[in-house]
């Protein structure tokens, strides 16, 4: 090499470094300056990419609803007290019997691509979701028999018989409009198409999604961030790093992260949902222990919420004996948490006929906190005599072994929470639900369910809920822990973030303080 | 030359082949079930089976892996089982980040570990010498995705210089495109560069020994003449086997250090496909590193020879 090149090759490499550390004040993230429209850009670190398909009658994943919320929106709308109010349709009328709903839609509300919201397109979205291949709303729609568009904006479903939680479905995924042109997109799972106030202008499966402010919402009081981007962000220590370097304004957080996040001189906000219970699932199959009410109750006396709460999760999961918040419309106001009782379990599992304890198997997710709540739990349990195998592994071999192969006992783990309890219900109490893989039926339990999905009154639903809560804690039907608190951190002051009533996170109305 | 490059193209697809075998059972026989992840928690029974049997999760594995194999023969690598996302649309999305981490880990090696190497080839076995050797050994040694950490222990969270993820395209933001490629190309190029090093020292030392050198020598050409150009030129040989072969490692090491970094490269896409069970995308993935692999070992295995006359 000659002098002269080497000189270059140095003078080149000076300046490049000199580049690369010009930006060095760590202002990452919020550098990027807004476009001139009111309110800065706004980047969220969320904890998973909620199985990556965007489409709201495909996806099943709960928290894909993180995704949905900023670009579709639904035809109702459900608050805390499980009161149904408008959305797409501004109003809404049930006939006495309950089996004629008459939906009426707004004028003039605008796809993101330019369609009209009719009538017609509400009929397209839901022939789509009862019929097709692949939709995982059929049993939403399960009790209707037809669907008529009478005029433009007017839609008539039949119903073959009374159905409480087919209005809150319509607040949920099986409400959410996809524009009918958009209906046969090859990558509409990809590219959400809805008439929500933010459109996807930019897609990395897996890593990131970008939306902007749709222009022609129907609703000009909507305020919001002219850009909103989504990270997906897997692991919580990473999440918590990328908002201390500024990559990210916003992150959720994990419930044994708030200490961490207030040290790294974050501002952290707890939410709190109200159907997102730590639970250990059982499988109450016959011929198993658990399949006896005593042997559950005595492992519900034996479990410390209050510790497991404390210890583990920094107090941010309120210890309750049901799976919904105590202040839940469906919850019922007489079960209160179990205090640990380490004597009397015994005691109950020496009547059942266990005296000398058993062997079962629990497992849980390796990520933190579950591994170790796992950990804790089997430690109680061993105290009351019950030997436990503990099985921590990855999420996908953790839910095939319990819900798929049903090969575990017991599994540990936060439930995601939903929209209406019919659901909630359904999959932890329906013989055919995904997490009661040992098919256990409670009569009792299942008459009152069927009772609150038939009832005729708002009041009759909630009364029949908080009684089947009742039964269910009678029983020991699954284990609830503890009610669980979101978690989230920012630098500056967010304004707008709030919870569905499925206690999902709705990033649709965000803006930060420049 | 055309019979050896094309037996070595004929070995290649047997390769590809037993490999496609052996990645499709193996991924199939962990068990997990895509069709849950799918679902979520309020899956019905039905919904189970519909799913399998729209995937064709429900069929025999031998019928399977035969299906996947006619449909890459003519051209498709299938689609994700999850999304409508094809897997050569996902590789195409992902391979920028990940070529832009391995060319420059393999340049900086390259540069890095050539000089490291001049320098210690001055005077073999002084100190500096030795304190430059058991540096390259703790190089070596080193794993990569504990390096990283260690990296952005000290410069991105006590320092706060650097970042630890936030890859950013190079046409979004080219400063910051920067910023975020820097501490993953070192912790990725490390190993290189210290194998570099090693290899560079060894063959400098070798022709430095050699008769035509002392002739130059006593030609009266100053040292850093013939060290630089002649003797290095020599020595470079080797080294160009041993940077082709970094490639390979390289690829490997990527999947680590993209998960440390977070880096949406192909690495991050392969492992997330193992964990959500999505066999299509591992399989076409694998099958993507296992073309440049053997691709590289070709190229370097023919450029050796081409670089080297003598052998033959």
């Amino acid at each position: 090499m000659t002098r002269l090149s080497r000189s270059v090759l140095a003078a080149t490499a000076a300046a490049a470094s000199l580049a690369l550390f010009a930006g060095c004040s760590g202002s990452g993230g919020d550098s990027g300056a807004d476009s001139g429209s009111t309110g800065a850009p706004v980047t969220v670190g969320y904890s998973t990419d909620g199985g990556q398909n965007y489409d709201p009658a495909k996806a099943g994943n709960q928290y894909v609803s993180v995704y949905l919320l900023p670009a579709y929106d639904s035809l109702l709308n459900v608050d805390d007290s499980g009161e149904v109010g408008p959305g797409l349709a501004e109003s809404f009328e049930l006939s006495d019997d309950g089996k004629t709903l008459t939906l009426q839609l707004r004028q003039g509300v605008k796809f993101h691509d330019g369609a009209t919201l009719t009538a017609d397109a509400v009929k397209k979205n839901f022939e789509r979701s009862m019929g097709d291949e692949g939709s995982v709303l059929k049993a939403d729609f399960a009790s209707v028999e037809s669907i008529d568009a009478s005029d433009e904006s007017t839609v008539v479903v039949q119903l073959k018989n009374r159905d409480a939680a087919f209005l809150s479905a319509l607040a949920d995924r099986a409400g959410m409009m996809i524009s009918p042109d958009a209906l046969s997109n090859a990558d509409l799972d990809l590219q959400p198409v809805g008439a929500g106030p933010y459109k996807v202008t930019e897609h990395l499966p897996g890593s990131s999604i970008s939306y902007e402010k749709f222009d022609e919402y129907w609703n000009p009081d909507h305020a919001g961030t002219p850009k909103l981007t989504l990270k997906m962000i897997v692991d919580p220590e990473a999440r918590l790093r990328a908002i201390s370097t500024g990559e990210i304004d916003i992150a959720a957080l994990g419930q044994d992260q708030g200490a961490a996040a207030e040290q790294a001189g974050l501002s952290v906000t707890a939410m709190e949902p109200k159907t997102m219970p730590l639970m250990i699932y059982l499988n109450m199959k016959e011929g198993s222990p658990l399949h006896d009410p005593q042997v559950r109750k005595a492992i519900s006396l034996a479990i410390d919420r209050q510790g497991i709460s404390e210890t583990i999760l920094e107090g941010n999961c309120e210890p309750t004996g049901q799976l919904f918040a105590s202040d839940y419309w469906a919850a019922s106001s007489e079960v209160k948490a179990p205090e640990r009782d380490v004597e009397e379990a015994k005691k109950l599992l020496a009547d059942a006929g266990y005296a000398d304890g058993f062997t079962m198997s629990l497992s849980a997710i390796s990520a933190a906190p579950y591994r170790v709540i796992a950990e804790a739990e089997a430690a109680q349990l061993a105290e009351i005599g019950i030997d436990v195998d503990l099985q921590i592994s990855e999420p996908t071999k953790v839910v095939s072994d319990f819900n798929g192969q049903k090969t575990t006992d017991a599994y540990t783990s936060l439930w995601p929470g939903a929209t209406d309890p019919a659901k909630t219900f359904a999959s932890l109490y329906q013989p055919t639900g995904l997490f009661n893989p040992g098919a256990y039926e409670d009569e009792e339990l299942l008459s009152l369910l069927d009772e609150g999905r038939t009832a005729a009154t708002h009041e009759d639903r909630a009364a029949a809920y908080a009684q089947a809560n009742e039964r269910a804690a009678d029983q020991a039907v699954q284990i609830p822990v503890c009610s669980s608190k979101a978690l989230r951190a920012e630098k500056s002051p967010v304004e707008g973030i709030r919870l569905t009533a499925a206690g999902t996170v709705d990033y649709s109305e965000i803006s930060i303080e420049e | 030359m055309a019979r050896e490059i094309l037996t070595r193209l004929l070995s290649s697809l047997l390769v590809l082949w037993l490999v496609s075998i052996l990645v499709f059972m193996l991924t199939a026989l962990i068990p997990g079930d895509p069709a849950l992840t799918i679902l979520g928690e309020n899956a019905t029974p039905e919904q189970i089976a519909e799913i399998n049997a729209q995937l064709g999760l429900d069929q025999p594995l031998v019928v399977r892996y035969f299906q996947w194999l006619a449909a890459v023969m003519s051209g498709d690598l299938g689609q994700s089982l999850f999304s409508s996302q094809t897997v050569a649309g996902a590789i195409a999305s992902r391979i920028t980040p990940t070529v832009e981490l391995i060319l420059f880990a393999l340049v900086l090696s390259l540069l890095i570990g050539t000089a490291v190497g001049v320098i210690s080839s001055i005077k073999p076995r002084s100190f500096l010498d030795r304190a430059i050797q058991t540096l390259s050994s703790v190089g070596i040694a080193v794993p990569n995705f504990w390096l990283g950490a260690m990296l952005i222990a000290i410069f991105s969270i006590s320092l706060a210089w650097l970042p630890s993820g936030d890859y950013t395209a190079f046409g979004d933001d080219p400063q910051r495109w920067a910023r975020s490629l820097t501490l993953p190309v070192i912790a990725l190029a490390a190993g290189g560069i210290a194998e570099i090093a090693r290899q560079s020292r060894a063959s400098l030392i070798d022709v430095q020994e050699m008769e035509f050198v002392r002739t130059l020598k006593a030609k009266g050409l100053d040292p850093v003449t013939i060290k630089l150009r002649h003797v290095l030129r020599s020595a470079m040989i080797p080294v160009v086997t041993v940077a082709g072969l970094q490639v390979n490692r390289l690829f490997g090491l990527s999947v680590l250090i993209e998960a440390v970094f977070r880096i949406p490269g192909i690495g991050s896409l392969l492992v997330s496909s193992v964990f959500s069970r999505d066999i299509v995308m591992v399989q076409g993935t694998v099958l993507l590193i296992t073309c440049v692999v053997i691709a590289v070992n070709l190229v370097v295995d023919l450029s050796y020879r081409w670089l080297n006359p003598k052998t033959v």
